[in-house]
């Protein structure tokens, strides 16, 4: 009488999902730390990624450029956040930054501060502005490409491309300046 | 043209969205603007710069970490809904006629008693949808006196879904509150819910038993 007949199948359990997006971990930390600006805001925005991208396994499956299908699904999920947060990352994610580079500044003090003031630069920059450029700029995606995964014209794009670069360039040729390195 | 109209040429020059006209033109230029070429060469730098930056790298634990954390929030999700039955609705027409007979019914006992002491028995639902909703929940409004079998405390009862195009069909341990009083027809009120859609359904149920049959039908 208690019999239940469960007429769908379930999912079959195993790591093909952790197979299948392990190959792009990398691409999606590396952006998702372009975009927050921070190691531990980047774990969060592809944790939630991770976690709507189980449902759409199939859909990744299907994708004929899983890169650029990945790279879309992570900007819309940044979007989401975005808007839900109503702010631009702020220097306290830079100042984060520093004191845990600490110790490697003294290692290789060059490429650290360059670090900084790229993530620097990145957060004065419109969230259009810093995703124009993280994708282009950074990732290498053409034009056509970002257009694709953000649905923004191609002219929005280089209008984005434009103020972005001129602010990065502004703060790229800034002198360093010694209190970065000191304890 | 201008120097500072073709200054504005090298960005997309470099990105090689120039025709073919204005490309010659921007590469005449430049072969004697130091200025234009001070610039393209900044432009250069620039990127080469920045396609230079290494974020920092995910180690394998936190990638697994979390990637096992996506997979057991699902799995949990799915759990917690779903219980040991799979919901279901028709996403067209719904309301269901359900038979339920007892043998305890008796001829003796006023029309509306259902019996006097609670009895189980299984309800089977057919849901109809058009294409495949994956992912759908069912929600379940069940009148006081009727539970489903282990969900006794609960009154309103919500599982995942997976339905197929077609016809789709579950069946259901309820269970009926002893001295429970129904009159003929008592409606069950579901709602399926899939992605952003939500639709409002209400299943008949319908008590009979062998003995009335005559009279309830």
């Amino acid at each position: 009488m208690n019999k239940v007949i469960s007429f769908f199948k379930k999912p079959s359990k195993g790591n093909s999902f952790e197979a299948l997006l392990a190959p792009h971990m990398d691409l999606l930390y590396r952006q998702s730390y372009q975009y927050t600006g921070s190691t531990h805001d980047a774990e969060d925005l592809l944790q939630d990624l991770l976690i709507e991208l189980f449902q759409k396994q199939n859909q990744l499956k299907a994708a004929k450029s899983p890169r650029a299908w990945l790279t879309r699904c992570l900007y819309h999920r940044f979007i989401d956040g975005y808007r839900k947060q109503k702010s631009t990352p702020e220097f306290d994610d830079i100042n984060d930054e520093l004191t845990s580079n600490k110790l490697l500044s003294l290692e290789c003090p060059a490429n650290t501060y360059w670090h900084q003031e790229v993530i620097a630069g990145l957060s004065l920059l419109t969230k259009d502005q810093r995703t124009t450029i993280n994708l282009h700029d950074i990732e290498g995606f053409t034009l056509a490409e970002v257009s694709e995964i953000t649905e923004m014209p191609i002219g929005t794009l280089k209008s984005h491309l434009h103020r972005g670069r001129k602010m990065m360039q502004k703060r790229l040729n800034v002198q360093p300046c010694s209190s970065n390195h000191r304890l | 043209m201008t120097c500072d109209h073709l200054q504005t040429l090298i960005e997309d020059y470099i990105d090689q969205q120039l025709d073919n006209k204005e490309r010659a033109m921007l590469e005449e230029h430049l072969t004697y603007c130091d200025c234009c070429q001070a610039t393209k060469a900044a432009s250069l730098e620039y990127r080469k710069q920045l396609q230079a930056f290494k974020a920092p790298k995910l180690s394998s634990d936190s990638a697994a970490r979390l990637l096992r954390n996506a997979r057991t929030r699902n799995e949990h999700h799915q759990q917690t809904k779903s219980s040991f039955v799979y919901g279901f609705a028709a996403a067209s027409i719904l309301a269901f006629a359900i038979m339920i007979s007892s043998s305890m019914f008796t001829e003796t006992q006023p029309p509306g008693i259902v019996g006097v002491l609670d009895w189980e028995k299984e309800i089977s639902l057919v849901i109809n949808v058009p294409n495949d909703m994956s992912g759908a929940k069912l929600v379940l409004n069940l009148p006081s006196d009727i539970s489903i079998q282990g969900l006794e405390h609960l009154s309103t009862v919500e599982w995942m879904i997976n339905l197929k195009k077609g016809s789709n069909t579950i069946t259901l341990p309820i269970q009926v509150e002893p001295y429970a009083s129904y009159a003929e027809n008592v409606q069950l009120a579901a709602s399926l819910i899939y992605k952003n859609d939500k639709k409002d359904f209400s299943l008949d149920l319908t008590f009979g038993s062998q003995n009335n049959k005559d009279k309830r039908s």
